[in-house]
């Protein structure tokens, strides 16, 4: 069986989660049979095998009061959606050339459907316009704001997210006036861009509530 | 019926990963119902996070979208739930940080669910979800200190009198009650009382009281070849005692205090 075991050499990290399943509280004698199993895994997996005992008794105290925002969740949230975008692209790209960056659904719109944007999702046309130029760390956007801010630019959510994700850049077709080469604006998280774009505060509840 | 695992167990004859018989009837149950139902249900502790996680898999492959992330977010406030129970600030310097980039590894993975080098690398979260949560843990936790470098304590050499080796066998004495007794409050304070001890313990002190715990012998006189606790930490048996000693001297203190 031993034999067996090594010629399929998994890696380390099936061995883990193998392990992990098999004894989630490893007593000595399950440990050992696994260091003979994988020698060449022996350290990693006393170490886990210590986690996993920690584990143990820490799953059995009640869990602590604190941290109980949704930031984690949302930032979860945002790199499944991240990743989900960037998993599909290689497939669209065997049908059809992709274009050279993601589609920017802020960038068309006009004054007036920039103020309409702005309306519908309780912010005002700098906050638009730091969407529009990708000004905020997109880990830092809730599920529920991506969702708005596809409503808003009357866009799909994977185009916004594909959007967010993407690398900062100037906004084609806007004027300049200044003696030195434009740059891209400062980056910001989630909170800040809302608390630096001069809404009201009802506006940045709102948002902040998304 | 419910699709079957594909995934398969890395020794000997290979044979398909199944999950438990109560998760597999849940599951049955389950996709008799619609997907409102279902989302609605999402939140209730009576539905287990794999048959939860079997759900949000099947929306993914079907396209239903709007039900994905609907059930998505849910599970993320479980695997959440999880992770700050067993790994709470204080147990780790970056704890914070550990879970939610866990987390976010765990959004990453559902993505690629069906696609790339391990399409079906969940099949360990629907056959147990707290024991494949922990081995993602330690998967980043490896690759951070693969990055930044392990710290390494040098071993500790001292005479030991009577009265700290018996302190020494009452820590693992206190151990052994972690796993003998009964589920009651006794045994919830118990734990508490180590669980505290434990952030005072060094990583070595740690390491030492856990593989004891674990039923691991001090060291062994007669089998130079057999597994133990100083060879394990590549230490002498005379060092582990003093671990533990430390250890026993650390749960004392705090329960004096208390």
């Amino acid at each position: 069986m031993t034999s067996d075991m090594l010629r399929h050499t998994p890696d380390l990290s099936d061995v883990l989660y193998q392990f992990a399943i098999d004894y989630p509280e490893p007593d000595a004698a399950q440990l050992d049979a696994y260091v003979r199993a994988y020698p060449q895994h022996a350290t990693a997996l006393t170490e886990f095998a210590i986690e996993l005992a920690i584990d143990a008794l820490f799953v059995n105290e009640e869990a602590p009061a604190a941290d109980l925002s949704d930031n984690d969740v949302d930032n979860a949230m945002s790199r499944f959606h991240n990743r989900l975008y960037a998993v599909r692209a290689p497939t669209s790209r065997t049908t059809e050339p992709p274009p050279a960056s993601p589609t920017n659904p802020f960038a068309a719109l006009d004054r007036t459907a920039m103020r309409q944007a702005a309306q519908q999702l309780h912010a005002n046309s700098v906050f638009i316009m730091k969407l529009r130029d990708r000004q905020i760390y997109p880990h830092t956007m809730s599920d529920g704001f991506y969702r708005a801010a596809a409503d808003a630019a009357n866009s799909s959510l994977d185009v916004v997210i594909a959007h967010f994700a993407g690398q900062q850049t100037l906004a084609a077709g806007q004027r300049y006036k200044s003696d030195g080469k434009p740059a891209t604006g400062a980056m910001e998280s989630f909170e800040e861009a809302v608390r630096n774009s001069g809404l009201t505060p009802e506006q940045e509840a709102y948002l902040l509530s998304l | 019926m419910v699709q079957p695992l594909t995934k398969r167990r890395s020794t000997g004859d290979r044979a398909l990963y199944t999950r438990s018989m109560a998760v597999e009837a849940e599951i049955a149950v389950l996709l008799d119902l619609d997907w409102a139902t279902l989302i609605a249900r999402s939140g209730s502790p009576q539905m287990s996070d794999e048959a939860l996680l079997h759900l949000i898999r099947k929306a993914h492959r079907e396209g239903a979208e709007d039900e994905r992330d609907k059930l998505l977010r849910p599970f993320m406030k479980r695997c959440r739930a999880r992770l700050l129970k067993v790994l709470p600030d204080g147990r780790a310097a970056n704890a914070a940080d550990l879970r939610s980039e866990a987390l976010g590894r765990l959004g990453e993975l559902i993505a690629e669910d069906g696609q790339g080098e391990r399409p079906d690398a969940l099949d360990y979260y629907e056959v147990g979800m707290a024991g494949a949560l922990a081995a993602l843990r330690e998967d980043l936790v490896r690759t951070q200190t693969r990055q930044t470098g392990r710290n390494v304590q040098l071993p500790h050499e001292v005479e030991l009198d009577a009265e700290e080796a018996s302190r020494r066998d009452r820590v693992a004495e206190r151990a052994q009650d972690l796993t003998t007794m009964a589920p009651t409050q006794e045994q919830a304070l118990v734990a508490r009382e180590f669980v505290e001890a434990f952030k005072d313990l060094t990583a070595d002190e740690r390491k030492a009281v856990l593989l004891r715990h674990m039923g691991y012998e001090e060291e062994s006189k007669t089998d130079p070849d057999k597994r133990t606790i100083a060879t394990i930490c590549g230490v002498t048996g005379r060092a582990i005692r003093y671990r533990l000693t430390n250890a026993a001297r650390k749960l004392s203190r705090l329960k004096e205090v208390q």
